[in-house]
C-alpha cells in the first residue's frame, strides 16, 4: 500500500512491530503471549504477523482460532464423510493443528484467551508448542512431522495463575497488548460519529475497529497496513547469520534469575530475540547492546546481583532505536513519535498549510508493548486445579454426566449420551466386511455393539460446599479441626466450593464480604482464603446475602448441575455493618444493632431454600453467647460447638 | 532387544529430515544421559523415567539418543493416541475396500527397541492400563474389533514428565527401572554453553533448510557415531562383566537400607552397576559403580515417594550410600 493517506506504515523503530518481525524471521520465537490485550488488538496483531511470516516464508499463512470447546478430534483430525460419490464414502479429515506437514502449509494458531482454553487444546499446545516433532496416532492414522505453527495467545496478567506454568513456559515472546490512550477521547468520539460507513469489503476492515482504528490520526480511507518498508529488511535478515560475541552471551545471563522458577527457555528466548533483532539491523555481529535492546522489547530488567557492569553497558547507545513505553529506561535512545511526549515548539509553527490537510501516517503503533513483568506466573497466586492438564477423573452419580462440556469420545459402556456420528462412522469402517458376511442382501448400515461410542465429558460438580467464614471471630477457637470434615466431604464428593469471607484482613473493601469460587477444594485460592487474617469490620449481613444469591444461582438457574449444597457458617453473629452500608460502601453512624438485625433477616431467607443443608459452627464467644444460636435458629442450621483454644498460663 | 543382548532391530519410523540436536551436543544433564545409556546396554532395566523442571531438554535428549543409536526417531506414544493405535487395529483404507489388513500398534512397533512417552503423566488412564498389562506380562493380548491374538513384546519404556502437572500411578513408576530427577543446569559456564549450542544449532538448521551443509552438524554426527560404537561395544561385553558376591550383597543392603518398595530395587542396582562397568570398559563391578547408579535405581522406590511423587535425594542419601557400601 503506497497511498500514505490510507495506509499505516509499519516500521521497525516501533518496538511492537520489531518484536513481531523478530518472531517472523526466527521460528523459535513464533510463540507469542500478549498480556492484557483486547480481541481487536489480538486480531490486528495476528494480521500483522500473518503478513510478515508470509513475506519471510513466501507462502500464505492460514489462521485458526482455538477456543473453549475444541475436542481432540477437532484438533488432531477425524474420519469424516468424504462427500464424493465415489467408492470411498469417508476419508480422513485433518485437524486444526495437524497442518504444517510441508513447508508451505504454515498456520497461525490464535488463542483469544489462554485462561479459557479447552482442556484438549491445552494438552495439544503442550505437546506442540516449541516441539521438534509432532506425532499423530489416532483412528488408524500414523504421522509424524515437524510442527510448522505460529502461536499467538492473549491472557490477562492478573489471571495468569489459572494457566498451567508448564503451558505458559512454552511461550517464548511475551508482549503487552495494551493500547495507549494518547488522544483526546472526546475528539475521537466526535470523529467517529462524523465518519461515514465505508463500503469497503477489505477483509482486514473488521480487524481495525476502535480503539486501534481511532488511534490512527487522520485515517479516512481503506484500512490497511503497509509492509513496504519491512519487506526488504525481513528478506535480507533471512540470509544473515551474525556471529555472537562471548560478551553478548554472557549478558543474556544477566537478565535471568536462577531462582526456583528458573527455566532455561527464558534465556534461549532472549538469545533468539537478540539475534533476530541483530539480523534485522543487518549487522555482522550480535553484541551486548543487541541483547539489551532485545531485553527492552520484552520488558526484562537485569537481575540486580548480576549487573555490576550495567552502568557501563547502558551508557552505550542502544541500537536499534526502539520506541519504548514510559518505563523510565533509556529514554534518550528512543525515537518515539508518541503524542504523549511534549512536542518541540518549532514543530507547532505551521510553515505551510494546504487547503486540504494531508494526513501523514504515523510510524508508531499505539501499543504499550512492553509488559511490566513478562513472567507474571512467577508471582501470580495459583488459581488452577492441581494437575490441571490431566484428563479429569470420571465421577458422576446421576444425570449430571450429560451436562459437562464434551472433551472427546470414548467406547460406550452404557447406552447413555451416545456420540451418534462417531458411532456410525465406526460402523461404516466395517460395512464392506459385514455386508459380505451376512450375505442376505441387507442394504442398511449394520451397527454392532462394539461400534458404540459415547461422549467423554468434563466433570461437573453435583454438590457445592459453601463456607461463610467470619474471620473476626476465629482468633480464640480451634475452628480448623471442626471445619476439616466438611472440607473432606467436598474433596470426596468433588464438590465445587464457594468461600465467602467476612471481615478478612485483605478484603478489597472492608465494609463488604467477598466471594471466591472454585471448581474444587484443591484450588489453592480457597485454602489461601480460609487462612486469611482478620480485619476490623464484620459485614455479616452482606456475607449472608452473597451466600443467598450464590445458592439461588447454583441451585435454580439455567442448566444448573448442583443438586445439593452444604452451607457451613462460622460466625459469632456479631455483624457490625448494616446491609445498606455494605451496598453503599460507606457507613453512617450510629449503627447500633442494625448489622445484627440485617444478618438475621437475610439468614431467614436462606432457611427457605430447598436442598441446602446449613450448619453453624459456633465459636462460643464469651460475650453475646446467644447471638450465634439465634442466627442458627433463624437459618434452620444445625449447631456444632467449636472448642475454645486451651488457655496458656503466663508466668 | 533380547536378553542375549543382540543388536536391536530397526525401529519402524524411518530416518527423517527432522533436525534434532545431536546427542553429543547436549550440554550437561549427565544423569539423563547415563540412565539412557545404561538402559541401552542392559535392556532388562526395562525403562527410564525422566521427571523434572521445564525446559531442561528431557525430550530432546531422548530423541537425540534414539537418533544416535537407531538412526531414527523413537517410536512415540503421544498423549493423543487412541486405543487402536496403541494395541493395533485394521488399516482403514483397506477395510473400506472390504479387505481386512491388520495394522500393528505402537507397542508392537516398539518391540525390541524403545517406546517413548512424552508427558507420560498426562496419559489417559485407560492407555496406562494397557501399557502396564504388557510390561508386566511381556505379552500383548489383542481382543478387539474381531481380532484375537497374543504377541510377545519387549521394549524399553522411556517417559518424560513435569511433576508440576501431577504424578504417576505407583504401578507405572515401578515399571521404570531407573529414574532421573532432572533439574536445570545452574552453573554459569554450562548455561552459557547451552545458549551457545542452541543458537548455533538454530543457525545450522537454517543452513540445512537453505540447502547448504553444516560443518557444525556433521562434526557432531561424527562424534555421535563414535559414541554409538562405544555403547554398542559396552552392550556386547555386558555379560562378560563379573559381579562379585560382595557387590551383589551390597546391592541388597542398599535396597534394604533405603527401604526400597518392591523386590526390584536391589536387582536394578546390580543390573545398572554392571551396565556402568561395561560402559567404563571394566571387567568387574565395583562399589564405585554401584554408588554411581544407586540414586537412579532407588530414588523412586523409597517409601512415601509413591504417594507424594516427590523424589528428594539429598546429600545425606549419598552419604548413606557410602556408609552402606563401606560396611559401616
Amino acid at each position: 500500500m503506497t497511498d500514505s493517506a490510507s495506509s499505516y506504515q509499519l516500521t521497525l523503530t516501533d518496538s511492537f512491530t520489531r518484536s513481531l518481525a523478530c518472531a517472523a524471521i526466527s521460528p523459535g520465537l513464533r510463540s507469542i503471549l500478549l498480556f492484557d490485550t483486547t480481541p481487536e488488538v489480538l486480531r490486528l496483531t495476528a494480521d500483522i504477523l500473518t503478513q510478515m511470516v508470509a513475506i519471510v516464508t513466501g507462502h500464505p499463512v492460514v489462521s485458526v482460532t482455538l477456543g473453549t470447546w475444541e475436542a481432540e478430534d477437532d484438533l488432531w483430525g477425524r474420519l469424516g464423510l468424504s462427500g464424493d460419490s465415489g467408492e470411498q464414502s469417508f476419508d480422513w479429515k485433518p485437524g486444526l493443528l495437524t497442518a504444517g506437514q510441508n513447508p508451505s502449509d504454515l498456520r497461525l494458531v490464535i488463542i483469544p484467551d489462554l485462561t479459557k482454553l479447552s482442556l484438549a487444546s491445552a494438552r495439544a499446545c503442550v505437546t506442540l508448542l516449541g516441539a521438534d516433532v509432532a506425532h499423530l496416532e489416532r483412528h488408524g492414522q500414523q504421522e509424524f512431522w515437524q510442527p510448522n505453527l505460529c502461536w499467538l495467545a492473549g491472557c490477562a496478567s492478573d489471571q495468569v495463575g489459572m494457566v498451567s506454568p508448564h503451558l505458559l513456559d512454552r511461550f517464548a515472546l511475551r508482549l503487552s497488548g495494551q493500547v495507549e490512550k494518547t488522544r483526546d477521547r472526546v475528539a475521537e468520539i466526535l470523529e467517529w460519529i462524523d465518519l461515514s460507513p465505508s463500503p469497503s469489503t477489505n477483509k482486514n476492515s473488521s480487524l481495525l475497529l476502535s480503539p486501534v482504528r481511532g488511534e490512527r490520526e487522520g485515517w479516512r480511507g481503506e484500512p490497511d497496513f503497509s509492509f513496504e518498508t519491512l519487506r526488504q529488511p525481513l528478506q535480507n535478515a533471512l540470509h544473515l547469520r551474525p556471529t555472537i560475541t562471548a560478551e553478548a552471551t554472557a549478558r543474556i545471563l544477566d537478565y535471568t534469575s536462577i531462582l526456583e522458577m528458573f527455566s532455561p527457555r527464558r534465556e534461549i528466548a532472549l538469545g533468539r530475540l537478540a539475534l533476530a533483532s541483530a539480523r534485522l539491523e543487518g549487522v555482522a555481529e550480535m553484541r551486548v547492546k543487541d541483547v539489551d535492546a532485545a531485553a527492552c522489547l520484552m520488558g526484562l530488567k537485569p537481575i540486580p546481583q548480576q549487573t555490576e557492569d550495567v552502568s557501563t553497558e547502558s551508557a552505550e547507545p542502544v541500537t536499534p532505536p526502539i520506541d519504548q513505553p514510559e518505563t523510565g529506561e533509556d529514554k534518550s535512545t528512543t525515537t518515539s513519535l508518541d503524542s504523549n511526549l511534549p512536542e518541540p515548539a518549532t514543530v507547532r509553527e505551521p510553515v505551510y498549510e494546504s487547503d486540504e490537510p494531508e494526513f501523514l501516517p504515523l510510524t508508531h503503533l499505539p501499543f504499550n508493548t512492553t509488559p511490566v513483568n513478562p513472567y507474571p506466573e512467577d508471582e501470580a497466586p495459583v488459581e488452577r486445579e492441581a494437575a490441571s492438564l490431566q484428563l479429569p477423573s470420571r465421577r458422576f452419580r446421576s444425570r449430571a454426566k450429560a451436562y459437562g462440556a464434551i472433551i472427546g469420545v470414548e467406547k460406550a459402556k452404557t447406552l447413555q449420551d451416545l456420540a451418534l456420528v462417531r458411532t456410525l462412522l465406526e460402523a461404516a469402517k466395517f460395512q464392506g466386511i459385514r455386508q459380505q458376511s451376512t450375505g442376505n442382501g441387507h442394504q442398511g448400515l449394520i451397527v454392532s455393539p462394539t461400534d458404540l461410542h459415547s461422549y467423554r465429558r468434563a466433570p461437573v460438580a453435583e454438590q457445592m460446599l459453601m463456607l461463610l467464614l467470619d474471620h473476626t471471630c476465629l482468633r480464640d477457637c480451634q475452628w480448623q479441626d471442626e471445619l476439616l470434615p466438611y472440607l473432606s466431604w467436598a474433596y470426596v464428593e468433588r464438590a465445587s466450593v464457594c468461600l465467602i469471607q467476612v471481615g478478612a484482613e485483605n478484603a478489597r473493601h472492608e465494609l463488604r464480604a467477598q466471594k471466591i469460587m472454585a471448581q474444587s477444594i484443591l484450588v489453592p485460592s480457597i485454602s489461601a482464603g480460609i487462612e486469611a487474617g482478620w480485619g476490623k469490620a464484620t459485614p455479616l449481613a452482606h456475607g449472608l446475602e452473597l451466600a443467598l444469591q450464590t445458592l439461588r444461582h447454583a441451585l435454580q438457574h439455567g442448566r444448573s448441575t448442583v443438586h445439593q449444597a452444604v452451607l457451613v457458617v462460622i460466625s459469632d453473629g456479631r455483624g457490625n455493618v448494616p446491609l445498606a452500608a455494605s451496598r453503599l460502601g460507606q457507613i453512617t453512624p450510629p449503627v447500633g444493632r442494625k448489622g445484627v438485625e440485617d444478618a438475621l433477616q437475610v439468614a431467614e431467607r436462606i432457611r427457605g431454600l430447598d436442598n441446602v443443608k446449613v450448619v453453624l459452627l459456633n465459636p462460643q464467644p464469651k460475650q453475646y453467647q446467644d447471638l450465634p444460636l439465634e442466627l442458627a435458629n433463624v437459618m434452620g442450621a444445625a449447631v456444632v460447638s467449636i472448642p475454645p483454644l486451651p488457655e496458656m498460663e503466663v508466668e | 532387544m533380547d536378553i542375549e543382548g543382540n543388536a536391536p532391530k530397526t525401529v519402524v519410523i524411518e530416518k527423517s529430515a527432522i533436525q534434532i540436536l545431536p546427542y553429543t551436543l547436549i550440554v550437561g544433564q549427565h544423569q539423563i544421559k547415563l540412565a539412557l545409556e545404561l538402559a541401552y546396554i542392559a535392556p532388562r532395566i526395562g525403562g527410564v523415567l525422566l521427571s523434572g523442571h521445564r525446559g531442561t531438554g528431557k525430550s530432546t535428549a531422548v530423541r537425540a539418543f534414539a537418533q544416535m543409536m537407531y538412526g531414527c526417531l523413537p517410536v512415540t506414544l503421544p498423549i493423543n493416541a487412541t486405543e487402536d493405535r496403541v494395541v493395533g487395529g485394521w488399516k482403514i483404507d483397506e477395510l473400506m475396500k472390504s479387505k481386512p489388513v491388520p495394522q500393528a500398534g505402537l507397542l508392537e512397533d516398539a518391540n525390541g527397541g524403545l517406546l517413548y512417552i512424552d508427558e507420560v503423566n498426562l496419559l489417559d488412564d485407560h492407555i496406562v492400563n494397557i501399557i502396564l498389562d504388557v510390561t508386566s506380562t511381556g505379552v500383548l493380548v489383542v481382543q478387539r474389533e474381531g481380532q484375537s491374538q497374543q504377541k510377545p513384546v519387549s521394549f524399553t519404556l522411556v517417559g518424560t514428565m513435569n511433576p508440576e502437572e501431577g504424578g504417576l500411578r505407583p504401578q507405572l513408576i515401578d515399571r521404570f527401572g531407573l529414574m532421573v530427577s532432572v533439574t536445570a543446569e545452574t552453573d554459569e559456564a554450562k548455561r552459557t554453553k547451552i545458549l551457545q549450542t542452541v543458537l548455533e544449532f538454530d543457525q545450522a538448521v537454517s543452513q540445512i533448510k537453505a540447502g547448504e551443509s553444516s560443518a557444525y552438524i556433521n562434526d557432531a554426527l561424527e562424534k555421535d557415531q563414535k559414541h554409538r560404537e562405544l555403547l554398542e561395544k559396552a552392550r556386547q561385553t555386558f555379560y562378560q562383566v563379573e559381579v562379585p558376591v560382595n557387590v551383589a550383597k551390597n546391592c541388597v543392603r542398599l535396597a534394604g537400607g533405603f527401604q526400597a518398595e518392591g523386590n526390584r530395587g536391589d536387582y536394578m542396582i546390580a543390573l545398572a552397576a554392571r551396565a556402568y562397568a561395561a560402559l567404563k570398559g571394566e571387567k568387574q563391578v565395583t562399589n564405585e559403580h554401584v554408588a554411581t547408579v544407586a540414586r537412579l535405581a532407588l530414588q523412586h522406590r523409597r517409601p512415601g515417594v509413591l504417594q507424594s511423587n516427590q523424589m528428594p535425594w539429598r546429600d545425606q542419601d549419598n552419604q548413606l550410600v557410602q556408609e552402606i557400601l563401606s560396611g559401616d
